[in-house]
């Protein structure tokens, strides 16, 4: 749409630049979340340069021995070992770095399938309404009063496998939240002329979809979307927690949290890292993810 | 109001149904469980063979679908495998099991709901305070807390290092009273009461911190929300002092939205009270839960499943009663 | 003046604070109220008109601020009044009626609840006598068996009979002034036509004066005694209501006549005149008059320099350089 402003000089920019511009500028000034924005920046870079990073060491071969302590199973830190040891004698800075790409990408990986799932339904349902509508939206209140983690523990004992099952069984339960609400979004935009006027023209539900109403939905995928990487990541190192997840020897943060318990009182520093590693994660996704819903909705930003 | 709780319950119906047929499918592919007894050398494969046919472990999937929902409302004894004493069904294991994991995480619900809700008020009406700041950010640390890890470092601290409260279990075996050892069973009501309050203070705390944070949140964006509304503006203008203004008017409609949250996060709870278990190592159902899928007890597990699932849709049946309390709206609809 | 003046608005300036800047929502706005008079306060939306009667009200909301001017009410300024004694005079005094009657009721407690919550508030009654003042006064503003409409919530009711009940709230008091912010705007034009009727024999029965805020130049024509026309935050035309009608001086009032249907104007054929453009953003408003970039009139003077509100005829005043319609100047 033009704008009519009279103003005295100066053009106005097309709307949906100065929007995007404007969602920029309002996360700049949201302090907390710029901060976790290059905060996440920096462990992205250290998952992915974990090779580099690990000091020569890898999180897969085992120690031999360590100059400073008797055997090398739960050697505290030193030279070398910035975290020390773990149970079966590796490296813990080097299997917490790479435990960082498995988390965040199981994190990153579920909260897009979920995302582009919700979308579809929410989308499909919002758009055709009737019986398509009560069907996909009660099948969506079905899955959202399942116990989740129970039937998260009970499907990766089915399935046992790789990191692709975790993705999968965790992702088959992060959809729904988009879904209810890209369709409450769809439901408001089909009111509005544009819609009509694309009906009016003759195009397909399809291209209607994929070229307004998905692009007008995006603002409220995408923070439920950085919302939930934090959530999924939880997920998955609960499940690996349980020895349900990520199987040894890949390292993931929630797996090396395994046996924690047992060693709590001959090696606790074990037990510090992975847990802030993932405390500071999820804590950096959901400040990120508030500010963006601030930036996003002005009318809450007063 | 009832023919909306007549209708509400009846909708609940076929989601049971629905979900009791997914967990069942969904256990029942977990492994075989007669598979054990064939590394038996002492168990013939006849009787194998016996069990699976009295079990209908051989029958197709709806079959075994239709027995099992049978053996769930008139349950009968188990065969003294794993999880399950001998002459033991899962329900009377269960029903053995779950007072403590209602216990425990009903106390955490209703602590979380006296925290959140006030603490959610406050921060929206101090906004941009010190307070609000500092209370924002224990939401989000409570949002972002992995409940396992919060478990483990609350023991590492007050179990290990202070030695304040117990790491496991929910009760002693015994007290020393006057010298002379008693169990458990035998010692007064209030002392049994107190050792498991001690007990579960730590888990309480976890499972509280767990949910507060989101729904305190929540309570704040919402009476935000809420104190712009018209009706806000016509409560004041009626020259009602702010105190009425605010939790009359205001509060009453802000609570609305978060009586849905609650009945959602059941689920939630669930699993929180699960984990929180097993690093506890409290016997309720969710370490069941935990110990039936590792040990491939496929009985217990599917029973547990169901028993979850009956959970949930019971709290979400109260927070729709809640809801329809809450708002007139809903209620003459 | 024959007439006691019941409020008395000087020179009020309300800005909004907000992060693009300030907005100049109301900006030197100064009328007169008299006991029992009806005063219009017209114009476009976002012309300042719901700021300034919240402004009177002094329940506008942050970023807004008044930041200049004095409100006098019944002799005392409420800009110098403390929050405390300007509760006591909100729905004693000066009452108000919203827009919008479906949000403007809270939906989760009655009618009844809401309206005898004012008279509990504000006189010394017990609950009976204040619930038997409640239902006399859904009765009088015309709510049919209001023993029953009592315990209805606002989702039971039409929004015509939720007016009504915002009616009653408002005069459950007896206000000496009433402000109705656009309180027809949101109803079917029949209705519209009742509550308008309700308003004006209840003014004449109490005998209260009413602050008349529309957009809708035609309402104010059946309802009200003088007009003050606003553009962007500022009155740009003001007198009584006869003399506003017959002899509009400001392009932009003209401009709103104009585009009043007209049963017996042989123009119906023709399709309305409608002022060219829009309202200019709060953000960025012309140099010079506000109203210069859509004023067929508009000179070199009107783009540079902001006019003053000047006298042209005893007792209308108007805010422009080249006043249209006046006899005795040729411009």
């Amino acid at each position: 749409m033009a704008n009519e402003d009279y103003v005295e000089g100066g053009i106005e920019t097309s709307e949906s630049y100065s929007y995007w511009r404007k969602v920029f500028q309002r996360l700049k000034k949201h302090k907390i979340a710029m901060v976790s924005l290059w905060f996440l920046v920096v462990l992205i870079l250290m998952a992915v340069f974990a090779g580099p990073l690990s000091f020569g060491n890898n999180p897969y071969s085992y120690i031999k021995s360590v100059p400073w302590a008797p055997r090398p199973e739960l050697a505290p830190p030193g030279p070398g070992h910035p975290l020390g040891l773990d149970n079966m004698g590796r490296d813990a800075w080097s299997r917490l770095l790479y435990g960082g790409r498995v988390s965040l990408a199981v994190g990153f990986i579920c909260s897009f399938i979920g995302a582009a799932v919700g979308l579809f339904f929410g989308l499909i349902s919002g758009y055709f309404g009737g019986i398509t509508d009560m069907l996909i939206m009660r099948f969506t209140d079905f899955m959202l009063s399942l116990p989740v983690l129970p039937l998260m523990v009970v499907l990766s004992s089915v399935i046992k496998g790789s990191l692709w099952t975790i993705i999968f069984v965790i992702s088959i339960f992060s959809w729904m939240g988009v879904a209810r609400l890209v369709r409450g979004e769809v439901l408001s935009l089909k009111e509005q002329e544009f819609t009509e006027a694309a009906r009016a023209i003759g195009e397909t539900p399809g291209r209607i979809m994929w070229i307004h109403l998905l692009p007008n939905s995006m603002a409220p995928v995408i923070v439920a979307a950085t919302l939930a990487i934090s959530g999924n990541i939880i997920y998955e190192a609960t499940l690996s927690f349980l020895g349900l997840g990520i199987r040894q020897p890949t390292p993931s943060w929630g797996n090396m949290l395994n046996g924690a318990q047992t060693f709590m009182l001959t090696a606790p520093w074990l037990m510090w890292w992975p847990g802030i590693a993932i405390l500071v994660t999820t804590l950096a996704f959901n400040f990120l993810g508030d500010g963006l819903r601030d930036a996003l909705d002005p009318r809450l930003y007063r | 109001m009832r023919n909306y709780l007549i209708r509400r319950s009846l909708e609940l119906i076929p989601v049971l149904f629905a979900i009791a047929f997914v967990s069942f499918w969904l256990v029942s592919k977990m492994g075989d469980p007669f598979a054990v007894l064939v590394l038996n050398p002492h168990v013939r494969p006849e009787d194998i063979q016996r069990l699976r046919h009295i079990w209908h472990w051989d029958d197709p999937l709806v079959v075994r679908f239709w027995y099992w929902l049978k053996d769930f409302v008139w349950p009968r004894q188990g065969w003294g495998l794993s999880t399950l004493a001998p002459g033991q069904t899962a329900l009377q294991l269960i029903s053995r099991r779950i007072p403590v994991t209602i216990a425990f995480s009903s106390t955490s619900l209703i602590a979380a709901i006296i925290l959140s809700i006030p603490l959610g008020v406050y921060s929206a009406l101090r906004q941009y305070s010190v307070a609000d700041y500092i209370l924002t950010f224990f939401a989000f640390f409570g949002m972002s807390m992995p409940t396992f890890w919060f478990g483990i470092m609350l023991i590492y601290l007050f179990a290990v290092k202070l030695h304040w409260f117990p790491a496991a279990g929910y009760h002693r075996a015994f007290f020393i009273i006057k010298g002379v050892p008693v169990m458990f069973d035998k010692a007064p009501r209030w002392m049994q009461f107190l050792d498991e309050a001690w007990h579960l203070t730590l888990p309480i705390t976890v499972l509280t911190v767990f949910q507060v944070g989101g729904w305190l949140r929540y309570m704040r964006s919402s009476m935000l929300e809420v104190k712009s509304m018209d009706y806000v503006r016509t409560a004041r203008a009626k020259g009602l002092p702010e105190r009425t203004v605010i939790y009359k008017h205001a509060f009453r409609n802000a609570v609305i939205p978060i009586i849905t949250l609650i009945g959602l996060s059941f689920p939630g709870l669930i699993g929180g009270a699960m984990i929180t278990e097993t690093v506890f190592a409290i016997d309720g159902i969710g370490r069941l839960t935990y110990n039936a899928v590792m040990s491939q007890d496929v009985f217990v597990a599917m029973a547990l499943i169901m028993i979850f699932s009956i959970l949930v849709v019971i709290g979400n049946f109260l927070a729709d009663i809640f809801y329809a309390v809450a708002d007139p709206r809903i209620r003459y609809s | 003046m024959e007439k006691e003046v019941l409020l008395e608005v000087k020179d009020l300036r309300t800005y909004f604070y907000t992060e693009d800047g300030v907005v100049r929502a109301v900006d030197g706005v100064s009328f007169t109220i008299h006991k029992g008079e009806v005063l219009g306060l017209v114009g476009e939306s976002g012309c300042g008109k719901s700021v300034t009667s919240l402004s009177i009200m002094r329940l506008v909301d942050a970023p807004g601020k008044i930041v200049g001017g004095q409100i006098i009410f019944k002799g005392e300024d409420l800009l110098k009044k403390s929050e405390e004694e300007m509760r006591k005079i909100r729905g004693s005094e000066i009452a108000m009626i919203f827009q919008e009657p479906m949000t403007a009721l809270n939906p989760v407690y009655t009618i009844g609840d809401q309206i005898m919550e004012a008279i509990l508030t504000h006189q010394d009654v017990n609950e009976e006598e204040a619930k038997k003042q409640t239902i006399k006064l859904l009765d009088l503003v015309g709510i049919p068996d209001p023993k029953k409409r009592f315990n209805e919530y606002p989702h039971e009711m039409s929004g015509g009979m939720r007016q009504r009940a915002m009616i009653a709230m408002a005069i459950s008091c007896n206000p000496d002034l009433l402000i109705s912010d656009e309180a027809t705007t949101a109803l079917d034009v029949t209705i519209q036509a009742q509550i308008l009727e309700l308003m004006k024999d209840l003014q004449r029965k109490i005998g209260m004066a009413i602050l008349f805020i529309t957009h809708d130049l035609a309402l104010v024509a059946e309802m009200t005694d003088s007009v003050a026309v606003t553009y962007t935050g500022k009155i740009v035309e003001y007198s009584d209501v006869r003399s506003i009608f017959k002899n509009p001086h400001h392009p932009y009032t003209y401009g709103l006549l104009e585009s009043i249907p007209s049963l017996l104007s042989e123009k119906t054929k023709e399709p309305l005149p409608a002022i060219e453009g829009m309202v200019p953003s709060p953000y960025r408003m012309p140099k010079g008059c506000h109203f210069n970039p859509r004023c067929p009139f508009a000179t070199d003077i009107c783009r540079k320099e902001m006019p003053e509100l000047k006298e042209v005829e005893p007792n209308h005043l108007v805010r422009c350089f080249h006043p249209v319609n006046v006899k005795e100047e040729v411009s």
